[in-house]
């Protein structure tokens, strides 16, 4: 599913649990005060790509906590998705992508709402999959988790160092959650 | 911010209509035209989603589809047949029309009342739909 170096196929940039997702948005605030170097157009492009894919992630993960409550995994990911967010929110504007017109908010009306058609195609997939059990739920998370792992190498090729600090903790996380998801489908089998 | 001329609001929108008719008749070769060659990848990535989670045999098509155009046909032949019996159809809306720059527009629609955006670039070969092209750009 990779069609350039830099595209992300799937969605989001991804992080862990709460610890994690802290340091990742430390690393991405980190480089703040610095003097961001500077960014192809085209890893500008990619880039905000990337941060909108963040909404499908987090706003999957929503929508199946909701559906299965006594699931943690779920709840517990989708805290870290929404700080992960956050922080290639700040990339974005660290290197001046205006990302104020996407509308992340997580009131009802707003979750599972994309306007890309793609990425509604891929958020309505996911529910639609999670919605046949509890265990398929888990796997659609499994499944996210392994492709943005697979993904986020190549995302970060040509980047510099401090989008790169920051695709690497976001990596880490991601590895943390598929850890989680495939405890939790152990449990669930 | 420059303003969008009628004659390119009138190909846009004509392509907004075609990329949902196609969509309708699992027509993926004409999309295919319509789009930059890494929206229309994602296009098929996105659509196969859920085919490729049920289906190793195709997850493993879908992946090679980027580079072998035998497997692209196959792709494009299942996901074309799976679209076309869903026959999804949407009321279409065109909304306003944002330059994004000088070679990108985005196109703000409705579909079934929700609000929808369609990215644009300019291309040697005419306005691609561009996934990628959502960012102002001077």
């Amino acid at each position: 599913m990779k069609t350039t170096n830099s595209r992300r196929n799937f969605i989001k940039l991804l992080g862990l649990g709460a610890v994690a997702s802290t340091s990742t948005l430390l690393a991405a605030g980190r480089g703040k005060n610095k003097q961001a170097s500077t960014l192809t157009e085209e890893q500008k492009d990619n880039l905000f790509f990337i941060f909108q894919e963040e909404k499908v992630a987090r706003d999957v993960y929503i929508t199946l906590g909701k559906l299965y409550p006594d699931e943690s995994t779920f709840a517990n990911i989708q805290l870290s998705e929404q700080e992960h967010i956050l922080s290639a929110q700040v990339l974005c504007e660290r290197y001046g992508i205006d990302t104020s017109y996407v509308n992340l908010s997580l009131e009802e009306d707003y979750v599972g709402q994309f306007e890309l058609l793609a990425m509604q195609e891929l958020y309505n997939q996911c529910i639609e999959l999670g919605q046949a059990s509890h265990l398929e739920a888990l796997k659609v998370g499994r499944l996210i988790e392994v492709t943005d792992i697979e993904d986020l190498d190549d995302a970060a090729e040509g980047m510099p160092a401090d989008v790169v600090e920051v695709f690497g903790n976001l990596k880490e996380g991601s590895l943390n959650h598929l850890d989680a998801f495939e405890k939790a489908i152990a449990r669930a089998e | 911010m420059s303003a969008v001329n009628e004659q390119r609001k009138e190909t846009l929108t004509a392509s907004l209509c075609a990329y949902y008719d196609t969509l309708n008749r699992g027509d993926l070769k004409t999309i295919s035209a319509l789009m930059t060659r890494e929206s229309y990848q994602l296009t098929l990535e996105t659509l196969g989603f859920k085919r490729a989670f049920n289906d190793d045999g195709f997850k493993t098509l879908l992946k090679k589809s980027a580079e072998d155009a035998t497997a692209l046909k196959e792709v494009e032949r299942r996901l074309g047949d799976d679209l076309a019996q869903e026959a999804r159809a949407h009321r279409i809306d065109v909304i306003r029309f944002e330059s994004k720059g000088p070679d990108r527009i985005t196109l703000h629609y409705e579909e079934d009342s929700r609000p929808k955006k369609l990215y644009f670039s300019s291309s040697p070969s005419g306005w691609k739909i561009d996934y990628k092209a959502g960012r102002q750009r001077s």
